[in-house]
């Protein structure tokens, strides 16, 4: 009998003790801190001479034992930027001897990736390949049976070979280009062309002038231009991707400096800008 | 229609000059314990549609029983129910029954009702696979293994969603008028007061209202038929909540005629079954009753249970094998130490009722209820502009999606997800950072808190009247009137200044075109900032009115009953945002949406003896389509579905009784027809690169089955419960598909044919038996364990893969085909639940402890069903990137129930 008091009473103290008691249960979290992502690994190697390692074929850079070091490691600045869509699960890095495109798998890289942040890539079990002739750096995939170079798997996979190094914004000068800097060397870098124009403006098939890309059907587009300062040898192409924010825009038909990442297809140089701000067409055209 | 209602007119009329005075049946119910009064007490005629309740000094009187044999039952919960076989006479008065007490004196706990997941609002529309509450587990055996055993496996009786079931507390009709939901969370956790109920099954008709085609429930809480006294309860489980405290009061019907019930609690878990999932649900309930004389009594009753809790996320098998388990839960990650879950659920409706008991006569009862209730019910959410989607299961997160990349790399992948809770779960830390790097702090992440702030009145009038001594009328009216406002706001910025109000699709679409992406034309480019509102507003206006009466005819071999009723349904969008898609059609007004419908039921009971009887039931009815199924894209513009229009239903079933000493059983055959249901979904389809609205319309369906349920009393001591549903629940039609662009209203598809006849009505396994078997010492200490075994369960099917447009290019004999359009099924299961209490008493003070384990193997790959995700690319013939994802029953869980009553 006694026993039941004491169970009675036992659960009229613990039913008071715990409505008193305070919530406990939190639905409130205290913001995160802003932080700097910085690494203190640095490069052991330039780009320039990671690129020449390149055999021409799909070269895996774990074999690198005659370098006596535990992974080739490469520090640039990042000069593409794919917040327009004109580039695409790609970053470009340069340091002082040239510049690598590196691919990853990723849309919205401008989010982790400004252009002119200093990146350190750790090359160990990552891939150079090429694409019609660019030496790219990434990971591997098989085409239809074919292993090719490809982007790396995501943000697991990113995150154990790309590091930021400081939270400072440099952005890269220009290499201002002349016909003996249009070289293989110079594949990748962001580079400037003065004097320049869209060689041509009106579309024979529609009388208007052209858009940068066909924005409709989504379909990239290459237009050549030219300068009246310099004669090149190779051809050089603005290339414009069809998914870009700008790529219904007419075209800018007037003169002036193009800033952009040089790039490289099967003999074609081609010249692909992150925004509109890279062409600073202000002046009248010369005569083609 | 029209003809329904003057026909109900006459025999009203009729019946009204034929009434005489006549002698009701009376008698008294007591407890056995205190020997008290017992209201509340339902005393049913065992075999027809009479039954009437305790008033509070335990009195009750029943009219129109025809002189004969009968089986009558007095059915308290919480009490044994007290089963005797009388010879009545007119005017008799029935010996005075006492009731004892039960042991499982909490069965309703034993119920698994708040298993609530949320899927992607984008999956579907509805968003929530919420199970809606139980029928009380009555005395019908059938209906009792619905509540317990079936409940888990997510048994739709027949087959009918919830809505079909109507459901009345205090006489106000309480589905949601915008989605046709039963809306039992609105006194979840008042448990206590909320026990007297009177269930219909089916088409069967009731007292309290025409019914739906799933049967109807009415939940009492007036004050003066609550028990009298106090009631504490503690109880411990590991499932949704783990704890629960309650405390109800209630002081019986006083000397000055006042009643007045208390009520309180509190469920709540720092993280539940699921991880990621906290809970804190609190509730309170005011009951006040005032009975000025035999003819006359008042209530109020007020109550709400604002309830707060982490959502539980469904994700594709893959992300369940990697992550080591069945009840991976993608929508929570770690922020600064804490579990943080993205989505988060606020609900609550306070609601005041106001109920005037009227007895006319003792041949009139009349019962007029107010209604009103405010409520609000938040889903919060992830959303993000032009970055990586932050939902770690999603599907290029995956391994799967790299299966041509080199086996290191998946290995790589697969450990990641396995081992690192920034990978497997939401890595908010990306998120602030993201935010903070981004240009003048303009959010790239954000919680957004979808918000439905609803107001209703309701008016209701129930009468129940006896013109003559063999005929019972029961009707009534009742009308609402209904706003509901959606809209969402910015919940947290996530370390962000502000957030840019526009359409990104319509934005990386049509850049040219900048107005097209506003959502809110007319403060373009707003920057909203947290606790704003932005991107949709509206209020969806829902007006009804609905007349109702079953005529009931008792004779002595025969019983009969018809019911009409009548209804008009008006709803309209008021937009408060002028739409940059929509200028035209999203602002203001809609046109008003009006419908006229009509019910008609009927049907006979043949008491073949007081034990033994046979009925059988039919009806037809239509149905207005609800608020929430009939806007194509209600968030931006006023445009209803096309073939918007009311469904038709016919259904028919059949029921033998029997009722002996030692059994008690049912045995239904039933069969429904569906016609011209319309259905809508919304998803992102990958063949037109958007998100699409997929309407179907011309969806026909037939439910038809058989239900069996028996009580066995096999000693004294020892009961054997059985039951059993099969049935065939598929579609009989082949719809036709209209799919619009939901951004900009385009047609994108129209009269697409949909090859789903004779698909299978998902998310209910279609064959449901539990066996079980319990053990009631004298002693006061029970044992029970119960096996249930599920079979024919279906999952929902993404209607674009079953269309000739989902096949172009395949021949009459790929093997794809039949890959591509076959409706997954999920395994058969079984479950065994077992239970143990024991109560003691002291003096007046009665102390239970009870004890419930549910899947005592903690058998935890039981499928209760699931949804194709409608991702699927035309040209590619495949939805392999976006596999099913499949609800999952808990593992083993208990629940321990300490109570103490005085």
């Amino acid at each position: 009998m006694n026993k039941i008091k004491y169970i009675i009473a036992g659960i009229i103290i613990t039913a008071g003790a715990v409505l008193t008691m305070p919530s406990c249960v939190d639905f409130t979290y205290d913001d995160i801190e802003p932080r700097v992502d910085s690494t203190s690994i640095n490069a052991n190697t330039t780009i320039a001479e990671l690129k020449s390692i390149y055999p021409g074929e799909l070269y895996k850079l774990s074999d690198t034992s005659f370098y006596l070091r535990d992974s080739i490691i490469i520090e640039g600045t990042v000069i593409s930027d794919d917040k327009e869509g004109n580039f695409y699960k790609s970053i470009f890095i340069e340091d002082g001897t040239g510049a690598i495109e590196v691919k990853l798998n990723k849309t919205t890289l401008y989010n982790d990736y400004k252009r002119g942040q200093k990146v350190v890539v750790y090359c160990n079990d990552m891939y150079l390949g090429d694409y019609g002739g660019q030496i790219q750096l990434g990971s591997k995939y098989r085409n239809n049976g074919v292993w090719e170079i490809s982007g790396l798997e995501g943000d697991v996979i990113i995150k154990k070979h790309v590091f930021k190094k400081g939270n400072s914004i440099n952005e890269r000068t220009p290499l201002a280009m002349t016909p003996s800097l249009l070289n293989p060397m110079n594949i990748g870098r962001l580079v400037q062309f003065n004097n320049t124009q869209i060689k041509d403006t009106l579309s024979p098939v529609t009388g208007k002038t052209y858009t940068y890309a066909d924005y409709v059907n989504k379909v990239t587009i290459n237009h050549a231009i030219i300068t009246n300062s310099q004669t090149y040898t190779s051809a050089v192409v603005l290339r414009t991707s069809g998914f870009s924010k700008f790529a219904g825009e007419t075209i800018n038909t007037k003169n002036g400096t193009i800033t952009g990442i040089l790039t490289y297809y099967n003999g074609t140089y081609q010249l692909i800008v992150r925004d509109l701000a890279d062409i600073n067409f202000t002046n009248a055209r010369f005569q083609n | 229609m029209r003809r329904f209602l003057l026909s109900f007119l006459v025999i009203l009329t009729l019946s009204i000059s034929s009434a005489i005075a006549q002698s009701p049946i009376k008698g008294t119910v007591k407890d056995s314990d205190t020997g008290n009064p017992l209201p509340g007490v339902t005393v049913q005629v065992v075999g027809t549609n009479l039954a009437t309740t305790t008033n509070a000094k335990g009195e009750f009187t029943l009219e129109g029983i025809p002189s004969g044999k009968y089986v009558i039952d007095y059915i308290l919960t919480g009490f044994k129910t007290y089963e005797v076989e009388l010879e009545i006479t007119e005017g008799m008065v029935l010996p005075e029954v006492s009731l004892s007490r039960s042991l499982v004196d909490d069965g309703q706990n034993l119920t698994f009702g708040e298993v609530t997941v949320s899927s992607d609002d984008l999956e579907s529309v509805g968003g929530d696979q919420s199970i809606s509450g139980l029928l009380q587990s009555s005395q019908d055996a059938f209906n009792s293994a619905v509540s317990f055993s079936f409940s888990p496996a997510r048994f739709q009786v027949r087959g009918y969603d919830s809505d079909y079931s109507l459901l009345y507390m205090n006489g106000v009709p309480v589905n949601d008028p915008e989605s046709g939901f039963a809306a039992w969370s609105s006194w979840g956790g008042l448990n206590d007061v909320t026990r007297n109920r009177e269930s219909r099954n089916g088409i069967t008709p009731a007292d309290f209202s025409f019914g739906g085609l799933g049967g109807a429930t009415y939940i009492n809480t007036r004050a003066s038929q609550q028990r009298k006294g106090t009631r504490v309860s503690y109880a411990a489980t590991n499932r949704t909540y783990t704890n629960r405290l309650m405390f109800t009061h209630s002081t019986g019907l006083m000397e000055n005629g006042t009643a007045f019930t208390i009520s309180g609690s509190r469920r709540w878990a720092n993280e539940g079954y699921v991880e990621g999932t906290n809970y804190d649900a609190w509730a309170y309930f005011i009951g006040l009753e005032k009975k000025f004389n035999s003819n006359h009594s008042v209530a109020f009753t007020t109550f709400n249970a604002p309830t707060k809790r982490g959502m539980q996320g469904l994700s594709t098998e893959e992300a369940h094998i990697l992550a080591g388990s069945n009840f991976y839960n993608p929508n929570w990650g770690f922020q600064n130490g804490e579990k943080r879950n993205a989505r988060v659920r606020f609900q609550q409706e306070p609601t005041f009722i106001l109920n005037h008991f009227w007895e006319i006569n003792p041949n009139l009862k009349i019962t007029n209820t107010l209604g009103y209730s405010f409520g609000t019910y938040q889903t919060t959410s992830l959303n993000w502009y032009d970055a990586q989607d932050p939902r770690p299961d999603y599907y290029r997160k995956l391994p799967n999606y790299w299966v041509d990349s080199d086996t290191i790399v998946m290995q790589e992948l697969a450990d990641a997800f396995a081992n690192d809770p920034t990978v497997s779960q939401i890595n908010w830390d990306y998120l602030y950072q993201t935010n903070y790097n981004s240009p003048d702090f303009r959010s790239k992440y954000i919680v957004e808190n979808r918000i439905t702030d609803s107001r209703q009145f309701t008016y209701s009038t129930i009468a129940t009247w006896n013109p003559i001594p063999a005929m019972k009328v029961n009707g009534g009216i009742d009308m609402s009137i209904y706003k509901g406002r959606n809209y969402k706001v910015i919940d947290d910025l996530l370390g962000g200044a502000y957030w840019l109000d526009i359409d990104q699709f319509i934005e990386r679409d049509f850049f040219n075109n900048p107005d097209l992406a506003q959502n809110d034309l007319d403060n373009p480019n707003r920057m909203v900032k947290e606790g704003d509102k932005f991107g949709y507003d509206y209020t969806a206006n829902v007006n009804s009115g609905n007349l109702w009466a079953v005529a009931n005819y008792i004779q002595n071999r025969f019983d009969y009953y018809f019911g009409v009723n009548a209804s008009y349904t008006e709803f309209w969008r008021t937009g408060d945002m002028r739409n940059g898609r929509f200028p035209n059609d999203s602002k203001g007004d809609s046109k008003k949406q009006q419908f006229d419908n009509y019910g008609v039921k009927g049907g006979a009971t043949w008491k073949i003896t007081g034990r033994h009887y046979l009925d059988g039931n039919v009806a037809f009815l239509t149905r207005a389509p609800f608020f929430r199924n009939s806007y194509i894209s209600p968030r931006t513009s006023n445009f209803v579905i096309p073939g918007l229009g009311s469904e038709k239903i016919a259904s028919a079933d059949l029921n033998y009784n029997i009722r002996t000493p030692y059994i008690k059983a049912r045995a239904t055959a039933y069969y429904t027809k569906f016609m011209d249901q319309t259905e809508l979904k919304s998803f992102y389809d990958d063949t037109y690169r958007t998100f699409v609205n997929y309407t179907m319309r011309n969806i026909d369906k037939v439910h038809k089955g058989f239900e069996f349920g028996a009580e066995i009393k096999v000693s004294p001591t020892i009961t054997v419960n059985a039951a059993a549903a099969i049935g065939s629940y598929q579609y009989s039609s082949r719809p036709l598909a209209t799919v619009t662009q939901d951004n900009l209203g385009s047609v994108l598809a129209a009269d697409q044919v949909v090859y789903i006849e004779n698909f299978y009505i998902p998310n209910t396994p279609q064959t449901a038996a539990s066996l079980g078997i319990r053990y009631a010492s004298p002693k006061y200490w029970f044992f029970g364990a119960t096996f249930n075994y599920f079979n024919d369960s279906y999952i929902d099917f993404a209607p674009g893969k079953r269309t000739a447009e989902a096949l172009v290019g395949l021949e009459e004999n790929d093997p794809r085909r039949a890959e591509i359009t076959r409706q997954p099924k999920v395994e058969s299961a079984y479950l065994v639940d077992a239970n143990i209490g024991k109560s003691w008493r002291v003096k007046n003070y009665f102390i239970n402890l009870n004890f419930q384990v549910a899947n005592l193997l903690d058998k935890t790959d039981f499928k209760t069903g699931g949804f194709e995700q409608a991702r699927y690319s035309i040209s590619e013939q495949t939805s392999n990137n976006f596999p099913p994802k499949f609800f999952y029953a808990y593992g083993r869980t208990y629940y321990v129930i300490l109570g103490l009553r005085f």
